[in-house]
């Protein structure tokens, strides 16, 4: 793999930086009049997600590190392992792990489209649709003709999720939701 | 895209060109004369912050100049004159928002005047601009380097121990700290100095900013005060950005003499090529007449006059020139 100097850190690029694959958000050059240049980084881990930041010799290099985006379509699990397959045309399947499914895993339905990503082949991040639509599994009873009143209560979806939902909703009924806030967003189009 | 075209409006080059005549009529008024140098000299700057782009002339180095620095002391030298002069400058590697590594540099020297005359000579030049901006016409505000050391960490820069500046450092910013080296010499307690200032200091700065009274090790080619404590030199900042840099002129060729060991010492503590002392220079030092000069960066003048954020907005063609 290529590396990359401080002056080709770009938004996006791809590295390693203590053994792990970051993607540079944002690099600052800063040079005072009598001092040292260094460079000021943004980076985001891509394995956990948190956000570094960190400074730079100006000059000084980081490995690339091979990381891959894919769509792909969420098939099953074993238990152990999350199995998604490409949405190329070539079939592919791939499997991950706990640790890359982490929070996606509250959110998988079959046939789901996620993007996974990919790093030196492996799966290290699943990340679920922005909206997905699930049936409730568990709810209190809901109340009837009560579409108004703002109350709302918590309902357990088929994946595991719990969200907070309106007292209308009841058991059965397909919700959709936003996956990045865990908020309801209304009932679903196939319900 | 078209690759060949300039970048910036054509109302940006008209601005460079009123700044330019603005600036020449303000020295013609105050019988400062301007003058040329070559931009290409035997002899580059041992600091060992600065990269010199070299040319090789029939396998003699030679190098673009940092700043008409050098230069400028030989004339002044030779003729006890006012000068000034706008010329190109390169830093190789400099590059960013604030940075090209060809820029242009305003520079002049004031014979007879102290710092503090030189100062208002700066502030008078900044507010000849038409359509300043509002703040300029206000009392700059004027920080202590030393004295904020003393207030905001309770340490004296030109002494605490580097060691304990890199804790300090630790204690005192977000992000994780990678750019500083392990040298244990002077420069490294200056780049450690450097790095706390603009992040705790500097950050806050709003409007026009003197700094003042700077550390021994960030001394340059300033003279130092009786008592050994404070450089005599000063940087203005508008809206955090570094825009000048004034020096009482260190006069004493000795004393630049083993400045410029020093620095060289700090190129091999760093694994840097030493850069040869140009004699020329020293030899001139020692017949300066007492004198202040500063340098201006005229690019990110352009900036903060024009509210550019980056500066290939008000340059035709930044690097890499294609």
């Amino acid at each position: 793999m290529a590396s990359f100097s401080t002056n080709e850190f770009k938004s996006g690029l791809k590295v390693l930086l203590e053994g792990e694959p970051c993607s540079i958000v944002e690099n600052e050059f800063v040079k005072p009049g009598k001092g040292q240049a260094f460079n000021r980084v943004k980076l985001k881990n891509l394995k956990s997600g948190r956000v570094w930041e960190r400074t730079f010799k100006s000059g000084e290099s980081l490995e690339g590190a091979d990381v891959m985006e894919y769509d792909m379509e969420y098939l099953y699990t074993d238990g152990e392992y999350w199995h998604f397959m490409r949405t190329d045309g070539s079939y592919e399947q791939l499997a991950a792990d706990k640790a890359a499914v982490s929070d996606a895993m509250q959110w998988l339905k079959e046939t789901e489209k996620c993007t996974v990503t990919l790093w030196d082949e492996v799966p290290i991040l699943v990340i679920a649709p922005n909206f997905v639509e699930l049936e409730v599994a568990e709810t209190d009873p809901g109340l009837k003709g009560d579409t108004a009143s703002g109350g709302s209560k918590p309902a357990t979806l088929t994946t595991g999720a719990v969200v907070k939902v309106p007292l209308f909703i009841n058991i059965g009924e397909i919700v959709r939701v936003d996956t990045r806030t865990g908020e309801y967003q209304g009932r679903g189009k196939s319900s | 895209m078209k690759q060949w075209r300039a970048q910036p409006s054509w109302q940006a080059l008209q601005a460079r060109d009123r700044l330019n005549r603005v600036i020449r009529a303000f020295f013609q008024e105050r019988g400062v004369t301007e003058i040329s140098t070559p931009v290409l000299g035997w002899r580059g700057s041992p600091d060992c912050h600065l990269q010199s782009m070299e040319v090789l002339i029939e396998d003699d180095r030679h190098f673009l100049q940092t700043s008409p620095e050098f230069a400028m002391k030989r004339v002044l030298a030779t003729y006890g004159q006012a000068i000034f002069q706008i010329c190109p400058a390169f830093r190789q590697a400099d590059q960013g928002r604030l940075h090209n590594p060809e820029f242009s540099i305003l520079e002049w020297y004031q014979p007879e005047f102290e710092l503090g005359d030189l100062m208002k000579e700066v502030l008078a030049l900044i507010r000849s601009l038409p359509d300043g901006k509002t703040d300029w016409t206000q009392e700059p505000s004027q920080v202590s380097y030393r004295e904020s050391f003393l207030t905001e960490f309770g340490v004296d820069p030109n002494i605490v121990p580097i060691a304990e500046l890199k804790s300090l450092i630790q204690e005192t910013t977000q992000q994780e700290v990678n750019h500083l080296g392990d040298f244990d010499d002077e420069m490294e307690r200056s780049d450690c100095l450097d790095y706390l200032f603009s992040e705790c200091i500097v950050a806050k700065f709003s409007g026009l900013t003197w700094v003042v009274d700077f550390p021994v090790c960030q001394a340059a080619m300033a003279e130092v005060d009786e008592a050994g404590q404070t450089a005599r030199r000063f940087e203005l900042y508008v809206q955090g950005i570094e825009l000048a840099n004034g020096y009482q002129e260190l006069t004493d060729a000795i004393a630049m003499q083993s400045r410029f060991e020093q620095w060289n010492q700090y190129r091999v503590n760093r694994g840097l090529p030493r850069m040869d002392i140009d004699q020329r220079l020293l030899s001139a030092v020692s017949e300066l007449p007492r004198t202040s000069g500063v340098a201006m960066g005229l690019d990110r003048l352009m900036m903060v006059w024009q509210e550019a954020e980056n500066i290939a907005e008000v340059m035709p063609f930044v690097w890499p020139v294609s």
